[in-house]
């Protein structure tokens, strides 16, 4: 825990903005991922899975957790037009602040599969934050894409409100 | 020994001759036949349910291997109706042909062999033509999709996705209505990792108990085999080992085996062995997939560690080799990639010791306590059923049956390696996880077998259709110069015709058919994947378990999702 | 066999209670995986890169062989409007996201300009720019400056 959070809790005026400070310094310790994972990059999440200690930023072994409790939304393999919808729900029921990481080549712009069935890249259906080419790509490069995204919760920027702000003006 | 196996050989080719003569009294000019072990039958419209009915019951194609629809014939609306049987006793295969069109329905299969269900579904979504008794409904593509994808003239247009489709059953031939109509349906969705792949489970339930049930695939579905039609052939090779990401090598024998027959292409002893070799480390490592997965439902987490923790060191040493983890292509046209580095061989042997001390450690722990017996000893698959569905691999001889194919129909030098087959009892999932224990620990002693003996020599053929020139050649010499031009601007071209090729994989008969006119791309190419028949087998098993226990029954028949959906 | 001792090997119960302790506490135990592939690896593949002659311009001459046999359809290339000005591309664009890094562009070159040794891309926000240029592709790995006819540890 950071020393400086009670200087910062202690000025507030409400319980609403309490909430919210106690919020944002907690995200920078831990986040809590939601995994979803359909054909080849699931072995290489699942090895991660398997050799990973429990100290680090993001903890992947508990696989039970659902969407509502889930910061980051980690998508790996293929996207069929079959199965957009149930991702887009998925997308809907997680909390308002949310990061989403597209892992491999299939699931940033389609991959090798230029057929119609297939949607190509995650960024047509929903704002993505962090990409990571490779096909498959590596342990290390996994973890060293979370500290892309530590940076991006350090100073409060994210894709969906940048989509936002431009829907609005 | 010597004796008796010729004796085998002698009663096997007697057997097959016998058959052979029947087969010819009773079609006449319609049979022909391709190799010894393929044979092809032409068939009218008016008397297919006859003729086959016949070959199921007289003369012994009891076992169904696929049904589909292609169209050698370049017009827009006459196709043909292939459908693959197998005899079990002289190990034959053979394709009947029925010329259909889009306007008339075709009597269906399904009552005589069950596994022809999907394959029929399958062929209205993706040609158009209609059986009797089938739903229309999509299986693999979107609904609400509008055109038939694998046809010549397929155009796509932006359609509307449906969203509410009916899931009811038809009422229950077994009970009394009233007592059906108290049953309730639900949906289980499995996208999260649970299960290898994305599936959905429809089940019908009744205090908690399930009923009936079935499975809805078609959320992966890519559409591999139109775009194996668009490709040239030196272009397919990344395409081959990202259909099954656990056992990409096993494609590419079955693939590369069937053109090099096809062409009368010989390749090197050494390359023949270090094939099989990557063949078996292929099938350890999708065997530990599926028990790690098995270990993991029912909750012991560190089990899991050490099962991940050997299939990453099997993924070390071929890294050593290739340069890439999983999807280096290893088999390539004519022979192996490259040669073995320095230090292999040793850092093979080593890894042989290792994984079977590890294996007989985290095994030997639980295959004998009464508690995992308890949880396993159920969901039982006879073996009328199993070759009535069309499965086969590990699934099938864990219902007792004894047919292995690098046994009865064996490639490059299995005939001259010991090895025995683990058979089942009851066909329960504590069957199918045992016998895929031992083979685990059958294919550690042909990998040891055929690296002791390792035969020396080139790695590749010296054929010169099918030969890449070195690069140092290519960059002095203008011979070469012009055959690299004229691989790689051309590419080989197959003559006209088709075939058929087959090997054992981890989890059944893998096979493609290949059909080609000549140009530089292919005509029709179909895959015949072991997991689209292990999935349409649980309706006949999921009775009498729970909701939970669900992914627990999947994971036993190791549905791999990449196979069935393409 | 050199196995034959290994195999079908009996252990005594001593020896099986020390292996419940292994598994219980794994982490105090070393990995025995990190054993194997720890020796250099010579042959491991990277991200493409283009290679330059003595004098330091681009040895690629637009024989679009590369384009056309790669599976994904990443690169794209632009030539100038007349072949004697000049022999090498003016543009060369390889869309990273779509890469498989399978290596059949290096195959397919007959002079030697496409290489796969460059480091494996990192993962970047989504906001910057995947396409790769022809200066990006001849510069971030070092200068590679390769010798037609050289010993190439890659392809046979």
């Amino acid at each position: 825990m950071n020393s400086n959070i009670i200087s910062e809790v202690a000025f507030t005026a409400n319980s609403e903005s309490f909430l919210k400070k106690w919020n944002e310094s907690i995200l920078q310790d831990e986040l809590w991922p939601f995994p979803v994972s359909f054909s080849c990059c699931a072995s290489e999440l699942r090895s991660f899975r398997g050799m990973q200690n429990s100290s680090s930023y993001v903890d992947v072994s508990d696989i039970s957790r659902p969407p509502e409790k889930a910061d980051l939304l980690i998508v790996g393999g293929t996207i069929s037009q079959k199965i957009a919808p149930h991702l887009i729900d998925i997308y809907e029921r997680m909390p308002e602040e949310k990061w989403v990481l597209a892992v491999g080549a299939c699931a940033s712009s389609g991959g090798p599969y230029w057929t119609h069935n297939v949607v190509q890249g995650l960024s047509q259906i929903i704002p993505v934050d962090v990409y990571l080419p490779g096909c498959p790509p590596s342990k290390e490069m996994i973890i060293q894409s979370f500290e892309a995204i530590r940076e991006r919760v350090a100073k409060k920027v994210s894709a969906l409100s940048q989509t936002r702000w431009s829907l609005n003006v | 020994m010597f004796d008796f196996q010729e004796q085998e050989d002698l009663d096997l080719i007697n057997n097959r001759k016998l058959l052979l003569n029947e087969l010819e009294l009773e079609f006449g000019e319609n049979l022909t036949l391709g190799t010894t072990e393929n044979i092809s039958i032409v068939v009218s419209p008016s008397s297919y349910l006859e003729k086959i009915l016949q070959l199921k019951n007289s003369f012994g194609f009891n076992f169904f291997l696929n049904l589909w629809i292609s169209d050698n014939i370049a017009d827009g609306e006459n196709f043909e109706l292939m459908v693959q049987l197998l005899n079990m006793d002289t190990h034959q295969r053979a394709i009947i042909t029925c010329p259909v069109t889009e306007l008339e329905p075709v009597p269906s299969l399904s009552d005589i062999y069950h596994g022809a269900f999907w394959c029929e579904q399958e062929s209205w979504d993706m040609y158009g033509v209609s059986f009797d008794s089938i739903p229309k409904e999509r299986i693999l593509s979107p609904e609400g999709m509008e055109g038939h994808t694998l046809r010549k003239n397929f155009e796509p247009k932006p359609f509307r996705l449906k969203q509410s489709v009916d899931y009811s059953f038809s009422p229950d031939p077994r009970v009394s209505r009233s007592e059906w109509k108290r049953r309730s349906v639900h949906k289980l969705d499995m996208f999260g990792g649970e299960v290898n792949g994305p599936l959905r489970a429809i089940v019908e339930v009744y205090d908690e108990v399930i009923e009936r049930g079935r499975l809805e695939i078609g959320y992966l579905h890519r559409g591999v085999e139109k775009i194996f039609e668009n490709l040239s052939l030196n272009q397919i090779q990344p395409h081959l080992c990202r259909i099954n990401t656990s056992s990409p090598t096993m494609f590419q024998q079955a693939w590369f085996g069937g053109i090099e027959k096809y062409l009368g292409v010989h390749i090197p002893d050494r390359a023949k062995a270090l094939r099989m070799v990557f063949n078996e480390l292929d099938r350890i490592y999708e065997h530990l997939d599926t028990i790690g997965r098995i270990v993991d439902n029912l909750g012991c987490y560190p089990f899991l560690k050490e099962t991940i923790e050997m299939q990453e060191s099997i993924l070390m040493v071929m890294k050593k080799y290739s340069g890439q983890r999983l999807n280096g292509s290893l088999i390539c046209l004519g022979g192996v990639k490259s040669d073995v580095p320095k230090g292999w061989l040793t850092e093979c042997l080593n890894l042989l010791g290792f994984l079977e001390k590890k294996v007989l450690e985290v095994t030997k722990l639980i295959s004998n306590s009464t508690l995992w017996m308890k949880r396993l000893c159920r969901f039982e698959l006879n073996s009328k059923q199993a070759m009535d569905w069309g499965v086969s691999g590990p699934n099938l001889r864990a219902s007792g049956v004894n047919y292995d194919m690098r046994k009865v129909s064996p490639h490059y030098f299995y005939n001259d390696i010991e090895f025995e087959v683990p058979l089942g009892i009851n066909g329960q999932c504590y069957d199918r996880y045992l016998v895929r224990v031992e083979e685990i620990l059958q294919s550690l002693s042909i990998i040891s077998q055929l690296l002791d003996n390792l035969p020396l020599g080139d790695t590749k053929t010296k054929d010169n259709r099918v030969l890449i020139p070195r690069k140092q050649d290519v960059y002095s010499e203008t011979n070469a110069l012009i055959q690299h031009y004229r691989f790689y601007d051309g590419g080989v071209i197959l003559p006209e015709g088709e075939f058929y090729n087959s090997i054992e994989s981890s989890n059944g008969e893998l096979g493609f058919y290949v059909h080609s006119r000549g140009e530089s791309t292919l005509n029709r190419v179909k895959l015949r994947t072991p997991g689209f028949y292990s999935g349409q087998c649980f309706t006949d098993i999921c009775e009498g378990g729970s909701i939970e226990e669900l992914p627990l029954v999947i994971n036993s028949l190791n549905l791999v999702v990449g196979e069935i959906d393409r | 066999m050199i196995l034959g001792k290994n195999l079908y090997s009996k252990s005594s119960k001593i020896l099986n209670l020390l292996r419940i302790f292994n598994l219980i506490l794994p982490s105090i135990w070393k990995k025995s995986s990190d054993k194997f592939g720890n020796s250099e690896i010579q042959n491991e593949v990277g991200a493409p890169a283009l290679t330059l002659t003595d004098t330091g311009g681009l040895r690629c001459t637009s024989c679009m062989l590369c384009q056309n046999i790669c599976p994904s359809f990443c690169i794209k290339i632009e030539t100038f409007e007349h072949a004697e000005e000049e022999a090498a591309p003016l543009n060369f664009d390889i869309n990273i996201l779509k890469c498989t890094f399978c290596g059949l562009c290096e195959e397919a070159c007959p002079v030697d300009a496409i290489r796969m040794v460059g480091p494996m891309p990192m993962a970047g926000h989504s906001e910057q720019n995947w396409i790769w240029d022809k200066e990006y592709l001849s510069t971030y790995a070092g200068e590679l400056r390769s010798k037609v006819g050289e010993d190439r540890p890659l392809m046979p």
